[in-house]
C-alpha cells in the first residue's frame, strides 16, 4: 500500500509543478545572486578582499543564505504551499470520489492512512528540501565554500539566531540540524494538511489551508514578538529572528502529536472514513 | 429544460453561496484584525529603534495596516530589511481562494448538471462572476470592521483626496481577483494560485515604476499622484476596467468551448 501510495505521489502532476516551482527559484537565486557574486565586477572587490572584505562565500549566497534577497524570500514564502501542494489532498479526493472505500477493501484502514500520510510527508519533504539542496549544490559549483566569519558582517546569520553560534563553528553541522528543524516542520504541516482533508468542502481548500493558517500565524504572532516560531522563519536556515531551539521543537512536536493522536481516531472509526 | 438566466442562477448562487461569502468575509476580518495589531506593532518597534530626528519617517496613520498598503511602517527607509507584507498578500489570495472553493463546489454540485443541459452556458459563468464581484466587495468591507476602532476614521473618511484613493485602490483590488479566479478556471486552481502567490511577493518586493506590476499599485503604502503624466487614479480604474473586460471575455470564451472546461479545482 505504501509504495502505491509513494507511486501515485511521484507520478501526480502536482508533484512535478511543485518541484518545479521550487527548482525554478532555485535557479532564480543562481543567477541573480550566486553568479554576480562569482563574476560580476560590482563584487569584484570583494572577492580581491580589498580593505579587508571578506570574499563572497556559499554559505552568504545560497538560498538558505540570503534572507533577503527577493527568491529567498518567495521561496521561503511559498514553502507551505509546495509543501502541501504533491499529495496533502489526496486524501479528501480519495474519499470524496470514493476510490478510498475501494482502497479499504484491499486493506484495512491503518495501513491505509498511515501510507496516505508517509506519502504526503514524504512528497512535502522531497518538493520543498530538493530545491534547497539544488541551490546549495548550484552555489557551491561558482562559490567556493568559505567559512563563515561572524566579523565579516556579510553573513545574515546572527551569533545569537537559533543554534547561531554552531552557524560560525561547525557551518556542515549546522545545516544539518537546520535541516531536520525544516523536515519536523514540514511534516507538521503536511500531517496536518492531510487531516484537514477529512473536513474541508474540496481539495483546493485542502492544499491551501495550511498555507493560509501559516500565513494567518505569521500575522498573529508579530505583536506577540514571537514571529521567529512562524513556519516560514523556522524553514529559513538563515532566520531574522531569534528563536530557541527547544520551544520551536515542542511547539511542533506537540502539533505532530496532536496529528498522530486525530490519525488514532480516525482509524478506530473507519465507518465514518468510508462515508 | 428551460434556460436559466443570468439573473436566475445569480440569485441561486446568492442562496447557495452565502456560507463561502461570510466565511470569505469573516476570515477577511480575522486578517484584518491581526494585521491592525501587528501594524500598532511595527509602529511602536520602528518607533523605539529610530533616532528621534528620524521618527517623523514612521507613519503613525493606522490606516497603513490594511490590506491596501502591504507594508510595514518604516519600509519607506531604504536601510531597513525587506518583510514579506503578509497581511496584504493574505487579503489578495483569500479573495482568490474563498471564491475558487465555492466555484469548484457548485461545479460538482449542480454546474455539472446545468452546463450539460443548458444552451446558454454563459449565463453560469456571468452568475459566477457576478458573485465573486459581490463576495470581495462585502470582504473589503468586512475588512474595514477593525479600523472604525482607530480614532482617526472621521478625518480620513471626510479627507477629500484619500477616499478616493482607497476607493480606485480597491476596485484594482478587486478586478485582479477576479482576473485570477476567472484564469484559474482555464489553468487549474492549484496552480494559478501558486503563481499569483509568487506574482504578490513580487509586487511587494519590487517598486512600483514597473506598470506589469499591477498588484503593486494597490499598495497604498507607495502611493503616489502620478506616475508620469497620468494621474495614477487614472490608471488603477484604467486598469480595473481592462481587467473586468477581460475577466467577462474569459467567461464567454469559457463558455464557447466544447469541452465544458469547469473550474479545474482538483490536481488529481
Amino acid at each position: 500500500m505504501l509504495r502505491t501510495e509513494i507511486y501515485r505521489m511521484l507520478k501526480s502532476r502536482s508533484f512535478r509543478i511543485s518541484l518545479l516551482v521550487g527548482c525554478s527559484i532555485a535557479i532564480w537565486e543562481l543567477i541573480v545572486v550566486a553568479i554576480p557574486y562569482a563574476y560580476g565586477p560590482e563584487w569584484a572587490f570583494m572577492r580581491s578582499g580589498a580593505d579587508g572584505a571578506y570574499p563572497p562565500s556559499l554559505f552568504n549566497s545560497w538560498l538558505g543564505g540570503t534572507p533577503f534577497s527577493l527568491p529567498s524570500l518567495v521561496y521561503f514564502f511559498v514553502a507551505p504551499l509546495l509543501a502541501c501542494i504533491p499529495y496533502a489532498s489526496s486524501l479528501h479526493t480519495d474519499c470524496a470520489g470514493g476510490f478510498a472505500i475501494q482502497l479499504l477493501v484491499r486493506s484495512d484502514a491503518r495501513t491505509y492512512l498511515r501510507s496516505k500520510i508517509v506519502s504526503s510527508v514524504v512528497g512535502a519533504i522531497v518538493a520543498v528540501e530538493i530545491p534547497l539542496l539544488l541551490s546549495l549544490l548550484l552555489t557551491a559549483t561558482v562559490l567556493p565554500a568559505l567559512p563563515p566569519e561572524a566579523t565579516a558582517g556579510t553573513f545574515f546569520v546572527s551569533p545569537t539566531a537559533m543554534l547561531g553560534d554552531l552557524f560560525y563553528a561547525h557551518t556542515w553541522m549546522y545545516l544539518m540540524s537546520y535541516f531536520l528543524i525544516e523536515i519536523c516542520t514540514i511534516c507538521a504541516i503536511a500531517w496536518a494538511g492531510t487531516l484537514l482533508g477529512l473536513v474541508l468542502p474540496n481539495a483546493l481548500m485542502t492544499t491551501v489551508a495550511p498555507f493560509m493558517i501559516c500565513m494567518i500565524l505569521s500575522v498573529a504572532l508579530t505583536p506577540f514578538n514571537a514571529s521567529s516560531y512562524t513556519p516560514a522563519e523556522l524553514l529559513n536556515p538563515s532566520p531574522t529572528g531569534a528563536a530557541n531551539v527547544i520551544v520551536a521543537l515542542m511547539a511542533y512536536g506537540s502539533i505532530l502529536i496532536l496529528c498522530l493522536v486525530i490519525t488514532c481516531i480516525i482509524t478506530k472509526h473507519i465507518e465514518w472514513l468510508q462515508q | 429544460m428551460s434556460t436559466p438566466t443570468t439573473l436566475k442562477l445569480f440569485i441561486r448562487d446568492l442562496q447557495v453561496g452565502k456560507y463561502h461569502m461570510i466565511a470569505l468575509a469573516c476570515a477577511t476580518c480575522i486578517l484584518s484584525v491581526f494585521g491592525v495589531l501587528s501594524y500598532l506593532y511595527a509602529t511602536n518597534l520602528a518607533l523605539q529603534l529610530m533616532p528621534s530626528g528620524f521618527t517623523s519617517h514612521v507613519n503613525h496613520d493606522a490606516w497603513s495596516n490594511l490590506w491596501l498598503f502591504g507594508c510595514n511602517p518604516a519600509s519607506n527607509q531604504p536601510d531597513l530589511p525587506f518583510s514579506m507584507p503578509t497581511s496584504w498578500i493574505g487579503m489578495h489570495l483569500l479573495f482568490v481562494a474563498l471564491p475558487i472553493s465555492y466555484v469548484t463546489t457548485d461545479y460538482r454540485r449542480s454546474g455539472i448538471q446545468i452546463l450539460t443541459r443548458t444552451s446558454r452556458k454563459t449565463s453560469w459563468y456571468l452568475a459566477k462572476l457576478l458573485w465573486t464581484i459581490l463576495a470581495i466587495m462585502l470582504a473589503l468591507m468586512a475588512a474595514l470592521i477593525p479600523l472604525l476602532s482607530q480614532p482617526s476614521i472621521a478625518e480620513i473618511l471626510f479627507e477629500p483626496t484619500r477616499l478616493p484613493a482607497y476607493a480606485s485602490a480597491a476596485i484594482l483590488s478587486t478586478s485582479l481577483s477576479i482576473l485570477v479566479t476567472q484564469g484559474s478556471w482555464q489553468l487549474g486552481a492549484i496552480p494559478t494560485l501558486l503563481a499569483y502567490t509568487i506574482y504578490l511577493g513580487v509586487c511587494a518586493y519590487l517598486p512600483s515604476d514597473n506598470p506589469l506590476f499591477i498588484g503593486s499599485l494597490t499598495m497604498l503604502c507607495r502611493y503616489r499622484a502620478y506616475i508620469g503624466e497620468m494621474p495614477i487614479a487614472c490608471i488603477e480604474t484604467s486598469a480595473a476596467l481592462a481587467l473586468l473586460v477581460i475577466s467577462t471575455l474569459v467567461c464567454v470564451l469559457a463558455s464557447k468551448r466544447d469541452v465544458i472546461p469547469g473550474p479545474l479545482g482538483e490536481c488529481r
